[in-house]
């Protein structure tokens, strides 16, 4: 084998290596901040007490996700013993109350929340229920 | 480059290459795919509580009844030897308890 034929070779390895950690590299970050938006999605869901939904709060939470790179989508379901209410929260006008100069929304009991978070062609849901005490679970 | 280091590095980046992407995507779409099992079984389980006020709750292997809590999946909790014969791996069973009732759901 002659020296031109070895380093041509040794240079292909050398790139296929390198090229090979980099996209590793890339996928692994996009697997753990996977992992890390549906955490803070999780957590989100878990500090919502009292009743109600506070926009500004969930905006909050959007900015913090979508900085990861995900869209986030909100939505309540509600039975109310004879027909089933989807609430779309980016409908604010018609779902949100004024209290204080903030809007809310004022969740019920049994309400099904949940949260969708979107990336590439990736969806993962977070749901919680509302209890009779106000705390999500 | 000697003939050691060439083979060393063929297998790294063989490694590298095919190895360790498919471990990365199988961890990725497991997770995935239990996060969301997870959320069906939770609205499954709210509107099963929420309309017809039925409880759900899981067998573990041994028979004893487990009250569904949420955040659980069918996938938590070991499937019987008389379930596994029923189904193919696919399909998981969840036991329902209506009043004194009982009947089993399937979740395909």
């Amino acid at each position: 084998m002659n020296e031109a034929y070895k380093t041509a070779i040794s240079r292909f390895l050398m790139i296929a290596v390198i090229s090979s950690v980099v996209i590793l590299a890339v996928k692994f970050m996009r697997f753990y901040s996977l992992k890390y938006a549906d955490r803070v999605a999780s957590n989100y869901l878990d500090n919502i007490t009292g009743g109600y939904i506070a926009l500004d709060e969930y905006y909050g939470f959007v900015s913090a996700v979508g900085n990861l790179g995900f869209s986030v989508q909100l939505s309540v379901d509600r039975y109310d013993g004879t027909y089933y209410d989807h609430y779309d929260i980016t409908d604010i006008d018609s779902v949100a109350v004024l209290r204080n100069g903030l809007q809310y929304f004022i969740l019920k009991d049994r309400d099904f929340v949940t949260v969708t978070l979107v990336k590439k062609g990736v969806t993962i849901r977070e749901s919680r229920t509302m209890h009779g005490s106000g705390v999500l679970k | 480059m000697n003939v050691v280091e060439a083979y060393a590095s063929v297998v790294i980046a063989i490694f590298l290459l095919v190895v360790t992407p498919v471990w990365l995507l199988k961890e990725q779409t497991d997770y995935i795919t239990s996060r969301n099992d997870q959320y069906e079984t939770d609205y499954l389980a709210w509107k099963l509580e929420t309309e017809h006020k039925i409880s759900m709750s899981f067998f573990t292997k041994d028979f004893n009844v487990i009250p569904y809590s949420p955040g659980w999946n069918a996938t938590d909790v070991e499937i019987t030897d008389h379930m596994m014969k029923l189904n193919p791996k696919t399909t998981r069973y969840v036991h329902v308890i209506y009043g004194e009732k009982d009947r089993w759901i399937i979740i395909e």
